[in-house]
């Protein structure tokens, strides 16, 4: 019997070793540029604050479609694995609102389903944070979701396209019509959101 | 190894068409072939980025150019990705606006173009271009104080040539 499982277990481990190479190619690491146009299409915001006078003052938006263009650039690092997976680190600049730009840091998840290196349609997510003034305080995050295309020029060399959609959370400092930019020590609270859909090319090496 | 720049097409034709992604502007690119193979022609149609990408501007700008480049020197690198170094010289002209204030009118300009780069050809029918392009010009505009006509040196020709662009080319 002792001898019978020895055999069992030998075979499956050859099967499953034989098996390996063609299931997970070794992982192999990406770096590359990813650029293109960002169309912001809605907009939400609440704010309070103090003004000058000691005034506590309300106001805000319900989520209302308001357009404004913007783009966005981005270096990213990433893995890929397992014939249909990748992460990728992306560091990038990116406009969101009028006179609003800001540095978001990603992590995005894709899936291949025709495995990265076919030529063929991937999905993402990822979700991240960013600098606003190269400060933290704004509290920025980030989510977005896409698809994309993928061609792969030659074993090395891939061209994206891809549509994705993003929401922006922020604290940005509130505007008033009478005293301008309000400083963040006579801010109560202040949330906006932003909705917007981005056109993008990427290639990586 | 069937591309173009092994291909012998004996006469002048639009090999390739593409978009031109850059700070300084994006648009299309059409490649036209000669029947000379060291020589090519490229024809760009470009929206201007002048203060679009810092918020101080709503309207881009429109700019055509022509530009004859002359390649000095092909070559082959891995994967049947082949490449092509040249040097460019046209022209350039459109209706953009300059660096400089930010309530500067848009104005008319003319000028000469000249440029560098590399193009990279692959095997999926893609092009990869990567180079950049200095103008050298005038520009006639409306002055937005007193109204009269202004003629100037075109600035961003030469403050924006080390701005490189990338065009990616579908080769027909």
């Amino acid at each position: 019997m002792n001898k019978f499982l020895k055999i069992t277990a030998l075979s499956l481990a050859l099967l499953l070793a034989s098996a390996a190479p063609s299931l997970a190619e070794s992982p192999r690491f990406r770096y590359g540029l990813q650029w293109g146009y960002s169309a912001k299409a809605a907009t939400s915001l609440e704010y309070t604050f103090f003004n000058s006078y000691g005034t506590r003052i309300s106001d805000g938006q319900p989520l209302t479609l308001d357009y404004y263009t913007n783009a966005f650039v981005s270096a990213d690092l990433g893995i890929e694995f397992l014939d249909y997976l990748a992460f990728t680190l992306k560091a990038g600049y990116r406009g969101v609102a009028k006179d609003y730009r800001i540095m978001p840091l990603e992590l995005q998840f894709t899936l291949f389903p025709m495995r990265y290196d076919q030529t063929g349609i991937f999905l993402f997510g990822s979700g991240g944070f960013a600098l606003y003034n190269w400060s933290m305080e704004d509290t920025i995050n980030l989510m977005s979701a896409g698809i994309g295309l993928r061609r792969n020029l030659s074993r090395k060399i891939s061209l994206d396209g891809f549509l994705r959609g993003n929401l922006i959370t922020c604290s940005p400092l509130p505007e008033d019509q009478y005293e301008g930019t309000i400083p963040r020590d006579r801010t109560v609270y202040s949330r906006a959101q932003h909705i917007s859909i981005d056109l993008g090319l990427a290639l990586y090496f | 190894m069937l591309l173009s720049c092994a291909e012998a097409s004996a006469q002048r034709r639009i090999e390739r068409a593409g978009v031109i992604n850059s700070p300084k502007g994006f648009g299309l690119s059409v490649g036209i072939a000669q029947s000379d193979r060291r020589i090519y022609n490229t024809v760009n149609l470009t929206a201007d980025m002048e203060g679009i990408l810092d918020g101080t501007e709503t309207t881009p700008g429109i700019k055509f150019s022509w530009l004859h480049e002359n390649i000095l020197r092909r070559g082959v690198i891995r994967d049947d990705v082949s490449y092509c170094f040249f040097v460019s010289g046209g022209f350039t002209t459109g209706y953009v606006k300059d660096h400089g204030a930010a309530n500067r009118n848009h104005g008319a300009i003319l000028g000469l173009a000249a440029g560098t780069g590399v193009v990279f050809m692959f095997s999926e029918r893609i092009d990869i271009a990567l180079g950049f392009t200095g103008e050298f010009g005038m520009q006639l505009r409306k002055d937005e104080t007193f109204g009269t006509l202004d003629l100037s040196w075109y600035e961003n020709g030469v403050i924006k040539a080390p701005i490189p662009q990338i065009t990616l080319y579908y080769r027909f």
